[in-house]
């Protein structure tokens, strides 16, 4: 008697580009001005419209209500900056949700409301989306100036953490770069409440314990032991990484 | 030649006919002045020569009622609204329906038929929300009345009464009677007498006596209150045993709910549009839905001097963009940090600050409408397990079928537990809960569907939580505009999650802008 057979079928029925093609009509009187896009409210470092737009349109459809505008994260909704991340790292991340090897352990409560999200989207279109979000800018850092959900946040020594963040440069690079080569995802721009909760994820063993996430086993074993006070500082030497 | 007749040429005939009585009224239905202060109702100034462009983010209530009010007044409106219906929160689920759910959507199984409807929003109206109730007025919406305190329905809970659910009129009856009794015999010369003289405490024992149904000797032996055991009708009537009062304890009904039924918001009788609460959607579109703008998703918004202007992305992820004179948004709060914008930091603080509920509501259709053989008409069966109630639908009585909700869990606690499961999860743990009060439950109810606000694509959250300090230091910063950009909807106001309060939201903000308007008009 249970809906998950209906839930199946009727998956796609109110994403884009299912539907009827007609586009909704804009009154004529109800709309003063329909900018033409280049035309629309320019901001700093804004990305530009052209590029694929299945993949924003899907991001607009199944990510954006949390991840916000353009990848650009929400500490609100415990959303992660996505934009600027490289499309390996988030082909692979979307990948181990999809796949199960991320958001499965019972004490991953932030990836456990994630992973229900890519089930249902093929891989190709998980990448493709991985692809245009690479493709954005790095949000500013006060774009993520909002005061995060949790109050987890105690303000670390950013100079300790910058002796500290030396082992974590030789993956992750001297700026917080990243590495694709080392599966080591960009640091720089990534909001600190994010990055903090994941190394305590780490540190616990919340993530990279599957045996599927071999990426992921390699940071866990990187920050064996860490101490709390140490994840803090090296976070608040990764906050003044510029994001780009 | 043109043979029309302007209006002021009709209210001259009419006041030769009839008078100025009858001119003023004539003028009213017109819409020329604003109708006699009935309860609830907003009078905008009318533009006249300053028609303003408002963009409303949002078509739940507070958008479409400001688009309403907007368009009566002669302002022109866009409605930019994210999702793929209309109505927000006031959501009603039939055949077909697609609950949008992020990672987990649903679609309602329900049979098509009038009266199998779930409200998975607001499902209640108290006859004191006087603007929501006009709205029902002048948007044709029939109402009829809705049950929510039912002494026949039932109480349970885990730690009391062996798990077996009692009747709430039993609750009450013994709960009342011990107490009655209690301090009845209390009541003595001494005990009271700063407070009570001789005349006083003999009219308050009979007050006990009467609030509590006791004996001559002021002794709680049973009432009929609480239904008889047998009999009453063709043979007498045999009272039911009476409770250990150290056992209703047990249950935790006493702390809350079993006052349920006292809180103003709650209390009989209430209301519910016939067919289902977004028929005031309807009513609301049948006006305004040429201004409203689907699926179109807020992605930045800029204030300037002189307006403000918003960017949003279309179906097919092609970027929008509207400029107006003001803005009012609707979007939770919780989204708006999520966008590109440029409003000030005090102000983004203050959109941080209120945090996000997590209800969830989730109904079955029963194929036998078996709480009217519990002799069950409409109301609420309370238990301590997650899904918290279990509400018997008032309409569609004797119909066979109906649409039982089969929990909603408003507290962030049990609301949590059943968000983190799936759709298929919630159902099974409905089932296994609600089977606690209907043994036969699983038997007679199936094709559920639940609503899990936390989680719901475009909302993310429901009720807003205002603790005392956020509302101390935020709520203000909120409530006042920041340039031509208003935050409206429930979660500005002191009734989140009540419809009427994201109306009062809208008009708070709309008087604002209509004395803006005034002194600009004066000033220019």
């Amino acid at each position: 008697m249970g809906g998950s057979s209906m839930m199946r079928r009727d998956f796609r029925r109110i994403l884009p580009m299912s539907g009827p093609t007609a586009v909704t009509a804009v009154a004529a009187m109800a709309v003063a001005v329909v900018l033409a896009a280049s035309a629309r409210p320019a901001a700093a470092g804004q990305a530009p419209d052209a590029g694929p737009s299945a993949p924003r349109a899907l991001y607009g459809a199944a990510c954006a209500s949390c991840h916000g505008t353009d990848g650009r994260g929400n500490p609100r909704i415990d959303a992660p900056v996505l934009a600027g991340l490289s499309a390996a790292y988030l082909e692979r991340q979307l990948d181990g949700f999809r796949r199960g090897y991320r958001g499965r352990h019972p004490e991953d409560v932030e990836g456990l409301e994630m992973r229900p999200m890519v089930e249902g989207f093929a891989a190709a279109e998980l990448a493709a989306v991985g692809v245009w979000l690479a493709s954005l800018p790095v949000p500013q850092p006060a774009a993520a100036a909002v005061p995060t959900a949790g109050a987890e946040g105690q303000a670390g020594d950013p100079a300790r953490g910058r002796t500290l963040y030396a082992a974590c440069a030789v993956c992750h690079g001297r700026s917080g770069e990243g590495n694709d080569a080392l599966g080591a995802p960009r640091l720089a721009g990534q909001a600190s409440w994010y990055t903090l909760r994941q190394l305590r994820k780490f540190v616990a063993g919340v993530r990279g314990s599957h045996p599927d996430d071999t990426s992921g086993a390699a940071m866990r074993a990187s920050v064996a032991g860490l101490a709390p006070v140490d994840a803090a500082d090296i976070v608040a030497w990764i906050e003044t990484l510029p994001g780009s | 030649m043109d043979r029309r007749i302007s209006r002021r040429q009709l209210l001259n005939a009419v006041g030769a006919a009839g008078g100025s009585a009858a001119v003023h009224a004539a003028a009213t239905a017109l819409g020329l002045l604003p109708a006699a202060a009935r309860a609830g109702q907003l009078n905008l100034r009318p533009a006249g020569g300053r028609a303003r462009h408002v963009v409303v983010i949002g078509a739940g209530i507070a958008g479409l009622t400001a688009a309403y009010e907007l368009r009566r007044a002669g302002h022109c409106c866009t409605v930019l609204e994210a999702s793929h219906r209309p109505g927000g929160r006031c959501l009603t689920l039939r055949r077909g329906d697609v609950v949008d759910e992020l990672g987990a959507r649903q679609v309602c199984d329900f049979d098509d038929q009038p009266h199998l409807y779930f409200n998975a929003g607001p499902a209640r109206i108290p006859g004191t929300h006087t603007s929501l109730l006009h709205y029902c007025r002048v948007l044709d919406v029939p109402l009829e009345i809705f049950v929510n305190d039912n002494r026949n329905a039932w109480v349970h809970d885990d730690a009391a009464f062996g798990g077996r659910p009692i009747r709430n009129r039993e609750y009450m009856t013994d709960a009342r009677g011990f107490l009655a009794e209690l301090l009845a015999k209390s009541v003595a010369p001494g005990a009271l007498d700063a407070r009570l003289d001789a005349g006083d405490r003999e009219r308050l024992r009979e007050f006990l006596r009467a609030y509590g149904d006791l004996d001559a000797s002021l002794a709680y032996n049973g009432s009929d209150r609480a239904g008889y055991a047998s009999g009453g009708m063709t043979s007498p009537g045999v009272k039911k045993p009476v409770r250990d009062f150290s056992n209703l304890l047990d249950a935790n009904f006493w702390r809350e709910y079993m006052h349920w039924g006292e809180l103003a918001d709650q209390a009989a009788p209430m209301l519910q549009p016939v067919g289902g609460m977004d028929r005031i959607v309807d009513g609301f579109m049948r006006r305004v839905g040429d201004a409203v703008e689907l699926r179109a998703a807020v992605r930045e918004i800029r204030l300037s001097e002189t307006g403000v202007e918003v960017a949003y992305t279309g179906e097919r992820g092609d970027v929008r963009a509207v400029r107006a004179d003001y803005c009012l948004n609707s979007m939770p709060a919780h989204l708006v940090v999520g966008l590109r914008h440029n409003l000030p930091p005090r102000y983004v603080r203050a959109l941080s600050a209120p945090g996000r509920g997590s209800l969830v509501k989730l109904a079955f259709q029963a194929q036998r409408r078996f709480w009217e053989d519990e002799q069950i008409y409409g109301g609420i069966s309370w238990t301590s397990q997650d899904i918290t109630q279990i509400w018997y639908p008032p309409h569609g009585i004797h119909a066979g079928t109906g649409v039982i909700l089969g929990a909603y869990a408003f507290d962030d606690e049990p609301g949590t537990r059943l968000t983190r499961l799936s759709p298929a999860e919630r159902i099974e743990a409905a089932l296994a809960q609600g089977e606690k009060i209907h043994p036969d439950y699983r038997r007679h109810v199936g094709r559920g569907v639940s609503v899990a606000w936390y989680r719901m694509n475009h909302v993310l959250g429901c009720s807003t939580r205002w603790t005392d300090e956020a509302m101390r230091d935020h709520f203000a910063t909120l409530q006042n505009p920041t340039g031509r950009h208003y935050m409206v909807g429930d979660q500005i106001s002191h009734h989140p999650g009540w419809q009427e309060g994201a109306i009062q939201s809208a008009y708070h903000a709309l008087r604002d802008i209509d004395r803006r308007e005034r002194e600009a008009g004066a000033a220019g």
